[in-house]
């Protein structure tokens, strides 16, 4: 009874959005592939009604893990809208890529059935998808024609992403987003950094540390030399974040204060949580490393 | 990928009315150190996947606080409070995201109480005696 409860309440709410979107799209999407979408989420429901266990009554457990699948998947919804592109009017179509996702996902046998029903009964839905998916992988911006597919949203949210959508174009329009990512914001800091020496693992040495790195240094040279290029990057994007936190809140340099301690404490006693985290730092800067090729030629170039 | 340019001019030049990455989006290495904390030891995490959650979570902040916004300038009031996070949380349906929330907020507030109590009378202790409150509560939330 309170599975199909909420069947009902899904089909109540799916009416009042198509009612807001018949304003805006002239397209009304098929009845059918509402239903396999209710499907898909009676199965999440029955899941979670399975795996949560609390204190509350039988009927208000199942009240509430319902709407906690509807939410959850407006907001997957709401993530593929924002995520993607800075213009909103490309925003639309996503969705859909992401419901065929969700429902490939699950693994309920009457799912499949009517996810098979779906691409059987609206053949053109199978020559958009994979367009879809190219394009969202490739972050292309997509032909008019797609513009006009019908955006099913949480009637909540639906003035506030109509809002957002608004900010973002007038920002847009303005011009006022850079959108090239720089892998540092100060070159004074970042020549700073550069000059800073490292100790093994590619972090900084502070005052103490660097005189016993001066009293081992023909023990060290050639391990440091080895170390240092690979693990440039991570500490620099380190360097980066503490700066812009001491740029803003006392709380934040609060923050940062109490980082640097752990951080010296770890490094400090060698325990192997310390080990662990110079080790990430290593796997992170290998990696990095890679992104940011043009970066090693002056960290040589500093250090010979 | 993503076109990086090893730029080296001075940032001082885009001051004048332009929206820097660092405004529009969270550092990326805090979002990168969050994301890591629900991670087994060993994990790592692709520049990419930060930067796509940079962007979720960037664009969530400012999808909530336009709302409580919102509230507030029907209200006439010009600061935007706690309570009214809360609300806008609750309006657009993350209920399961509220309620932890207004209990974090609750705590917080005591926290800050008693926070001010003790830095009255001994400098020494209060800070770490805060922060590992917020920690605690920070797990807290983590786990609901």
């Amino acid at each position: 009874m309170p599975g199909k409860a909420d069947t009902d309440d899904w089909r109540v709410e799916r009416g009042e959005q198509i009612q807001f979107q018949s304003s805006i799209y002239s397209h009304h999407q098929p009845w059918r592939c509402g239903v396999g979408e209710n499907a898909s989420k009676s199965s999440s429901a029955d899941q979670l009604n399975g795996s949560i266990v609390n204190g509350i009554t039988r009927s208000e457990t199942n009240d509430k893990s319902g709407e906690g699948v509807a939410k959850e998947y407006q907001n997957i919804k709401h993530a593929v809208l924002s995520t993607p592109f800075t213009m909103d009017k490309h925003l639309a179509p996503n969705p859909q890529m992401e419901l065929v996702g969700h429902s490939v996902v699950l693994t309920s046998p009457y799912s499949d059935a009517q996810h098979g029903q779906i691409l059987t009964t609206y053949g053109q839905q199978v020559m958009i998808n994979p367009q879809l998916y190219g394009m969202y992988h490739a972050r292309m911006p997509l032909p008019p024609e797609m513009e006009e597919e019908p955006v099913y949203v949480n009637a909540k949210q639906y003035h506030g992403i109509l809002r957002r959508r608004q900010s973002r174009a007038k920002a847009e329009l303005e011009k006022k987003v850079i959108k090239n990512r720089k892998p540092y914001l100060h070159e004074s800091r970042h020549l700073h950094a550069m000059r800073r020496a490292r100790g093994n693992g590619g972090r900084f040495l502070n005052k103490k540390k660097l005189e016993n790195y001066n009293s081992d240094a023909t023990s060290d040279i050639g391990q440091n030399t080895g170390a240092n290029p690979s693990t440039n990057s991570p500490n620099t994007q380190h360097l980066f974040t503490n700066n812009e936190n001491l740029g803003s809140s006392n709380a934040s340099q609060a923050t940062v204060q109490d980082m640097h301690r752990v951080e010296s404490f770890n490094i400090g006693y060698h325990n192997g949580n310390g080990l662990a985290e110079l080790y990430h730092s290593q796997a992170n800067g290998k990696k990095e490393g890679n992104c940011f090729g043009k970066e090693r030629d002056p960290n040589n170039g500093a250090f010979k | 990928m993503e076109d990086i340019g090893g730029s080296s001019s001075n940032d001082n030049n885009n001051n004048g009315g332009i929206i820097k990455e660092q405004d529009r989006l969270l550092p990326i290495a805090n979002v990168g150190r969050l994301m890591k904390r629900i991670l087994p030891q060993n994990a790592k995490i692709s520049k990419e996947a930060k930067e796509t959650m940079q962007e979720c979570v960037s664009e969530f902040i400012s999808f909530v606080t336009s709302e409580a916004s919102e509230k507030c300038r029907k209200e006439r009031r010009k600061t935007v409070n706690g309570d009214d996070i809360c609300w806008a949380l609750a309006t657009l349906g993350f209920d399961n995201y509220a309620e932890p929330m207004r209990r974090y907020l609750h705590r917080y507030r005591e926290v800050e109480v008693d926070h001010n109590k003790v830095n009255l009378q001994e400098k020494g202790n209060s800070p770490e005696e805060k922060d590992d409150e917020l920690f605690k509560l920070s797990n807290r939330g983590v786990g609901l």
